[in-house]
């Protein structure tokens, strides 16, 4: 064959084994909960609807968002939720009818309520989050009372970041590098959802830039580089000798996210040349830092003749400090270098303007919840390699997210809604190749059933969980572009 | 000079207190050390105890012979207090239910011929208001419950199900019957939703609640006293109605009269002690008799009115009177009627925190009340009342935010009285407080509103007197220092306040 894509699957999954990993994978049966039988979902249901009825009121019924809503097969599986009976915690009031991930549910919604918003109370909010401290903790067996434990973090920050009068500074370098990076490599194992969207990029780039002599990758968020590996030994094996093409990126770093984050594109540069010589492959690497959150194309490094590719990889769980207007000062500017493709992955959040926070945090305990159950999928809770995950990249994904959508409707909306802002602001659609499609199906048939893939539009494939999506991945090029 | 600094009160407060059975712990209560009145005596000794005598012995007056005739008296009865018949009658024992007779016969006296109101000449007493500091919106933000409560009855008046059941699990995860008093009003609160919600009655055993039909005898006594120990809440208003009654008969000291009371309360007998023994102080003497006619209606279910089945303090009290030599009659009526009003004795109605019961809306049940109370032709009539704002609308969740913002004052302020963190007495106080928030009927009105009724009803009001006003000054003194009373208009109006927010009223009128 042809297609490239089996050596991909062999780069993603087989390099990256180490013993917590292989442990991880064989222990996966280990833990079930299927013969519980407890149906919590309508109920949950209906609380979400009551709730998004009174917040979201300026919605129809009909509009886009509500199917997501309405059609949680993913999140209302008991089985997968894992949910066990209320263990009787509690001080005598009867609860034992009644299962715990319910009564968590309803403590998040409330702690949300109570943060924002009209009837907004800080003592309320307290209140409630020490309850929820109470019931859980990142320790316990099941996904909701996991989940709830990353929730009531998240908005546990959010109420001291607006009880401290200078707003904290971002917590992305908390973490070892070392830790982020093997996290990441479990996070691989146990689910499509990164490399969904670095493969499909990889593959839509690997087309565009074909018959290209020289490839210039333009990267918004280079993150550990784990994307361009692959992309290198790809175009090792398809071109070898003198016809080999060369390729440059430029990795964009950003001074307001602090020195480590400089270092850490830095040294990510280096494991790519290094990786780059180590496998013949003709490369050079720059590093463009921004001072503002704003871009300009004077800052790069161009040459004549090269082909330029636009990467903008926005659905990691690292993801976190990149303002909207950062991405649009980004593809913006991006435009004037006429690229022959720009990628855009990014996650499938329902956000929708003017429907208040509540009901976007309702969204994102859906979407969470849709995650938490494809993890389990691919990992079982029980497993120390998925508390340290959830740990180093869950955890802050969720407390970034609730970050964000504290922010203003116009801004909260346009997270979710790039496609639209790249299709009225001068790009135009690319379509998916069928060599995309199909080497997506592959990478899922390598994980639960439970992981879909479906076409969005001409141009763009969509990963999703049961009926959840999770993440799409799109592409585009400047309207100039004559192909 | 206060005489509680020169003379140890001990002796006499141990003898106010002996009415009440040995059983019950005697820690000295400020609610009964009412030092203005001995300062009327300026601390001289001018009367003794007899502390030979059993004031509980000997004594024929028999409660049940009250009781009885008064049942008697009941047939004859052609002025009455109509309260609509509550459905929750089950605590009260079979025999002493009584059909709630529907007949309403008034007689209206007209206006009676203008009396002079007795304006106070004293400028100088102005209301403190040190305890203004705290301001309410600072207090509202953290009364939390309050702000799962009250969205969840709107949730209810919206029937949102969904909601409402939302709210009640948050509710039932923060709620805590002994927590501070957040998590109690969330308790209270939570129950009375759930009542409300249930259409049977049979649901609301949520947590197990006390009231004080359902407490033990001895358990009441203790928790009365430890109440009037730790809060002003009823000390405070039993105080100044005591006052006034002093105040009125000595308008007119050489007048040898009877006193007769008409005791509309809550004070379970709490409030008399102390006026028979100032009574016994007067320079003139007591009267020649005191009568003391208990308007005890048992079929309503106001809070903190119905006793236990088994309580009787009338033998206690005639005791203690006959130990001041006082000749003290008591009478218990179930209903307000037309008693034998001699024309030798002084009638004073003394009508504290009952009246708010009534109906006012529709039928101006208050207003009819008041006017039934003039034809009996008083000297004096005391009013203590909630005064709170009234919500005029029959709306379930606008009442019931009102109900909350009584219930917490009442739970904040006895969360700093009683200082154990389980308290028996707090939770037989609280519950019994609570009842408010299961019934349907308004528990609140504003001042002015009283104000204005009492007028229309043709009574005048009359200005607190100075003893009266720096006796309840000394007396806040012994509780929590967020207490403050707070005359107004001419000392006509006596608030009292909780952390600047007003809790009830007393007031005086002719």
């Amino acid at each position: 064959m042809n297609y490239p894509y089996e050596d991909f699957l062999d780069l993603f999954f087989s390099t990256h084994t180490d013993p917590l990993a292989t442990a991880a994978s064989t222990s996966s049966n280990g833990y079930s909960l299927n013969d519980l039988d407890i149906d919590w979902d309508c109920d949950f249901r209906d609380v979400i609807e009551s709730i998004m009825g009174d917040e979201g009121a300026m919605m129809e019924p009909e509009s886009e968002a509500v199917p997501m809503l309405h059609d949680q097969e993913g999140l209302c599986n008991s089985a997968s939720t894992g949910l066990s009976v209320a263990d009787g915690v509690s001080f005598g009031e009867p609860k034992t009818d009644e299962s715990k991930g319910l009564r968590l549910v309803h403590l998040l919604v409330a702690a949300a309520d109570a943060s924002t918003g009209a009837n907004k109370s800080r003592e309320l909010t307290r209140v409630i989050l020490a309850r929820l401290k109470d019931l859980v903790s990142p320790g316990d067996r099941t996904n909701m009372e996991r989940l709830a434990a990353h929730f009531t973090n998240g908005l546990s920050k959010l109420l001291e970041r607006d009880s401290v009068l200078c707003p904290q500074q971002h917590r992305d370098d908390v973490y070892d590098q070392a830790d982020v990076i093997s996290a990441f490599e479990l996070l691989q194992n146990m689910s499509p959802y990164v490399n969904f969207g670095y493969l499909t990029a990889t593959q839509a780039i690997l087309e565009a830039v074909k018959y290209e002599r020289r490839i210039h990758i333009v990267d918004y968020d280079i993150n550990e580089g784990v994307q361009w590996a692959s992309l290198m030994q790809a175009l090792v094996s398809r071109n070898t000798g003198p016809s080999a093409q060369h390729l440059r990126i430029t990795a964009l770093s950003r001074a307001t996210n602090g020195k480590k984050s400089v270092a850490a594109v830095q040294e990510t540069g280096r494991r790519l040349t290094a990786f780059a010589d180590s496998i013949g492959q003709p490369f050079s690497y720059q590093h463009c830092k921004l001072d503002t959150n704003a871009f300009s194309t004077s800052s790069l490094k161009l040459v004549r003749g090269e082909a330029v590719v636009i990467n903008c990889m926005l659905h990691l769980p690292r993801f976190s400090h990149q303002t909207p207007s950062s991405v649009i000062s980004f593809l913006s500017e991006a435009k004037t270098l006429n690229p022959k493709l720009v990628t855009l992955v990014h996650e499938e959040v329902g956000l929708m303007g003017n429907q208040g926070f509540l009901y976007r945090f309702m969204d994102l305990l859906h979407q969470f919840s849709a995650i938490f159950d494809s993890l389990e999928a691919g990992l079982s809770i029980a497993n120390p390699a998925r508390g340290f995950v959830e740990r180093v990249f869950i955890g802050p994904w969720v407390a970034n997210w609730l970050t964000r959508i504290t922010a203003n409707d116009a801004e909260v909306e346009s997270f979710a809604s790039w496609p639209q802002w790249l299709e009225t602001n001068g790009f135009k659609p690319l379509e998916v190749s069928f060599t995309n499609r199909c080497q997506a199906k592959l990478l899922l048939s390598l994980f639960n059933d439970g992981f879909r893939v479906e076409e969005l539009g001409q141009n763009g494939l969509v990963l999703g969980w049961k009926s959840r999506r999770l993440v799409s991945a799109s592409f585009w090029a400047s309207c100039q572009t004559n192909q | 000079m206060l005489l509680e600094e020169t003379e140890p009160p001990n002796q006499t407060l141990d003898h106010v207190l002996s009415w009440l059975e040995d059983s019950v712990s005697l820690s000295p209560l400020p609610g009964f050390d009412d030092s203005y009145l001995l300062h009327e005596f300026d601390g001289s000794q001018t009367w003794e105890w007899d502390q030979t005598q059993d004031p509980e012995h000997g004594f024929i007056q028999s409660y049940s012979q009250d009781l009885s005739a008064a049942y008697v008296g009941c047939e004859a009865t052609n002025l009455e207090v109509v309260t609509e018949a509550p459905s929750i009658d089950l605590d009260l024992p079979p025999e002493i239910q009584q059909p709630n007779d529907q007949s309403r016969k008034r007689s209206h006296d007209g206006f009676l011929e203008a009396q002079q109101v007795k304006k106070s000449a004293r400028s100088k007493r102005k209301a403190i208001k040190s305890s203004e500091k705290s301001s309410k919106d600072g207090n509202k933000e953290g009364r939390w419950a309050e702000k799962l409560l009250n969205p969840c009855a709107l949730a209810i008046t919206a029937s949102n199900s969904s909601r409402v059941q939302h709210y009640l699990c948050v509710l039932s995860e923060l709620a805590s019957s002994s927590g501070d008093a957040n998590r109690r009003l969330a308790a209270f609160g939570l129950r009375a939703l759930q009542h409300h919600l249930s259409s049977s009655s049979v649901s609301s055993s949520f947590w197990p609640v006390f009231t004080f039909a359902s407490a033990e005898v001895k358990m009441f006594q203790k928790t009365l006293l430890k109440f009037y120990e730790v809060s002003p809440w009823f000390a405070l208003p039993n105080n100044m109605a005591n006052s006034a009654i002093l105040q009125i008969l000595a308008q007119d000291p050489k007048d040898k009269k009877d006193l007769h009371i008409i005791d509309i309360g809550v004070s379970h007998g709490m409030q008399w002690p102390t006026l028979l023994e100032a009574l016994s102080c007067r320079l003139e003497g007591p009267p020649p008799r005191v009568r003391i006619t208990v308007i005890s209606d048992l079929t309503a279910d106001i809070p903190f009115s119905v006793g236990p089945p088994g309580y009787n303090y009338g033998s206690q009290l005639l005791g203690f009177a006959r130990s001041l030599k006082i000749n003290l009659q008591i009478s218990v009526l179930d209903k307000l009627q037309l008693i034998d009003t001699s024309p030798h004795e002084n009638l004073i109605v003394c009508a504290q925190f009952r009246l708010h019961h009534l109906k006012h809306s529709i039928n101006d049940e208050r207003g009819e009340t008041l006017k039934a109370v003039r034809s009996l032709r008083p000297k004096g009539v005391v009013l203590c009342e909630n005064n709170g704002e009234c919500s005029s609308s029959a709306d379930f969740a606008a009442g019931f935010s009102k109900k909350l913002e009584y219930v917490w004052k009442f739970l904040d302020s006895t969360s700093s009285g009683f200082k154990e963190e389980n308290s028996e007495e707090r939770k037989l106080m609280e519950g019994e407080a609570t009842k408010v928030l299961m019934n349907a009927g308004d528990m609140n009105e504003g001042k002015e509103k009283w104000y204005e009724r009492m007028r229309e009803a043709g009574f005048f009001v009359e200005a607190f007197e100075e003893d009266a006003v720096d006796g309840a000054k000394s007396l806040l003194r012994k509780y929590d220092n967020n207490w403050e009373i707070r005359m107004e208009d001419g000392d006509t109006f006596a608030g009292l306040m909780w952390k600047g927010e007003a809790v009830s009223f007393c007031s005086l009128w002719k």
